[in-house]
């Protein structure tokens, strides 16, 4: 997945430091063998789409207290081991970002593609066939919506 | 919420941002005077946007202390690299307004309570020590559950030979000094490699990561240390060290490494 056709794949700031979890989101995607690749776009739409459930699933996994079920399991490794608030953040996340999902697809599948694909607001247009800003406007909402739905949810469990 | 509702609100939004501020609420009230709904939405969206352009800033992947990051009454301001117990940043306290060295332990330990345990009994009984050529360990603190130290911040570099000969001595002696104290304390180093040693501008010796190192290490870690660990435990045989294990770690600065 790095430098996946020659181009960058990151944004700055956003490295995939663990090998191992390039190895296991490599070793999933290489399964969906059978699946017709269409275009670039649709191989990196997949790709973060996979680093997503990745990371969820780990994050749930160690919120239920134990390393995600699963036949591959992912060795400890620092970058992936999340603290507990890391586990709970992005489970929560990733909550908000299924109900988001439902009335707004686009803009949730915007944050997958930035947020867990690491994609330039580039490579997010090219995937979702829009222009640049709309990317640039989708994410700038969609981050506000989360951080207001995020901020709520942290409230109700205070309370 | 709605599919068409929250195209509703999307529209306003937008077209109420390009407002200034001061001018909201009226192009607001003008907007929508019948959709109470929509307009609170959209209010409730612009109280929510100052600080959103930096949410979801870093990486899921990414555990990294930024600048500026407190942790208790240190304020980190910089990478200093990765340890072999993690990473290390330089910091300030604030209330001593000094600069030391941070570690944040590799999160994983948050989940085993004995290491916590075992972890907190050896770092007080090193940070008990008192050593010109042992950086320092000043406190343990906590964050987001996985603890991290303050250390003593040295200026210097890492010990790197080939020594002319007097100079090896010299170090030497220095180390087998610190080492000394610390065995009288019942602490054994167990990882006393080049990197671990600093020399100061002014020639003097600090010995890092002491006794952290082994309770540091994660289950599972790679052959390489397993090996590593074997070879010391050959060297001294009980807990509490021998003269075999002192006289190996003094052959560091001999050694052309």
């Amino acid at each position: 997945m790095r430098g996946c056709g020659g181009q960058r794949m990151e944004r700055p700031g956003h490295t995939l430091q663990t090998t191992a979890l390039v190895n296991e989101a490599y070793l999933k995607l290489m399964n969906h063998a059978q699946v017709d690749w269409q275009n670039r776009a649709h191989f990196l739409g997949i790709a973060a789409q996979l680093m997503r459930h990745i990371l969820v699933d780990h994050a749930r996994g160690l919120c239920r207290g134990k390393q995600g079920g699963g036949a591959q399991h992912l060795p400890l490794d620092e970058g992936l081991v999340f603290s507990p608030r890391k586990s709970a953040a992005l489970v929560a996340l990733d909550d908000a970002l299924i109900e988001f999902a439902k009335f707004d697809a686009r803009k949730a599948k915007v944050v997958e593609l930035r947020y867990f694909g690491g994609m330039s607001v580039e490579e997010t247009a090219e995937v979702l066939g829009v222009h640049p800003n709309t990317v640039i406007s989708d994410w700038s909402l969609a981050k506000i919506w989360l951080k207001r739905e995020l901020s709520r949810e942290a409230a109700r469990n205070a309370g | 919420m709605q599919a068409d509702l929250w195209k509703k609100v999307e529209e306003l939004f937008q077209a109420v941002q390009a407002e200034p501020p001061d001018k909201r609420a009226d192009f607001l009230n003008q907007a929508c005077p019948d959709d109470p709904e929509v307009r609170a939405e959209v209010q409730s969206l612009l109280d929510a946007a100052p600080g959103a352009a930096s949410f979801l800033d870093s990486s899921p992947l990414s555990s990294a202390l930024t600048p500026g990051a407190k942790l208790g009454h240190f304020e980190i301001l910089g990478s200093l690299g990765r340890g072999g117990m993690g990473e290390v940043y330089r910091a300030r306290d604030s209330r001593l307004k000094r600069e030391v060295a941070i570690k944040v332990l590799p999160v994983s330990f948050a989940r085993d309570p004995d290491r916590i345990t075992r972890f907190e009994r050896e770092a007080r009984a090193v940070a008990a020590l008192n050593h010109p050529h042992i950086a320092t360990l000043y406190e343990v603190g906590d964050h987001e559950g996985s603890p991290y130290l303050a250390l003593e911040l040295v200026d210097g570099r890492p010990l790197k030979g080939p020594l002319p000969v007097k100079q090896a001595i010299e170090y030497g002696i220095q180390m087998a000094d610190a080492l000394a104290a610390a065995h009288a304390a019942g602490i054994v180093h167990r990882d006393p490699k080049p990197a671990n040693i600093l020399v100061t501008e002014k020639g003097s010796v600090k010995l890092l990561d002491f006794g952290l190192v082994k309770l540091a290490e994660q289950e599972g870690a790679p052959a390489w240390r397993a090996r590593q660990a074997t070879w010391h435990q050959s060297r001294s045989k009980a807990r509490r060290p021998t003269r075999a294990a002192i006289s190996s770690p003094s052959a560091a600065p001999c050694t052309n490494c």
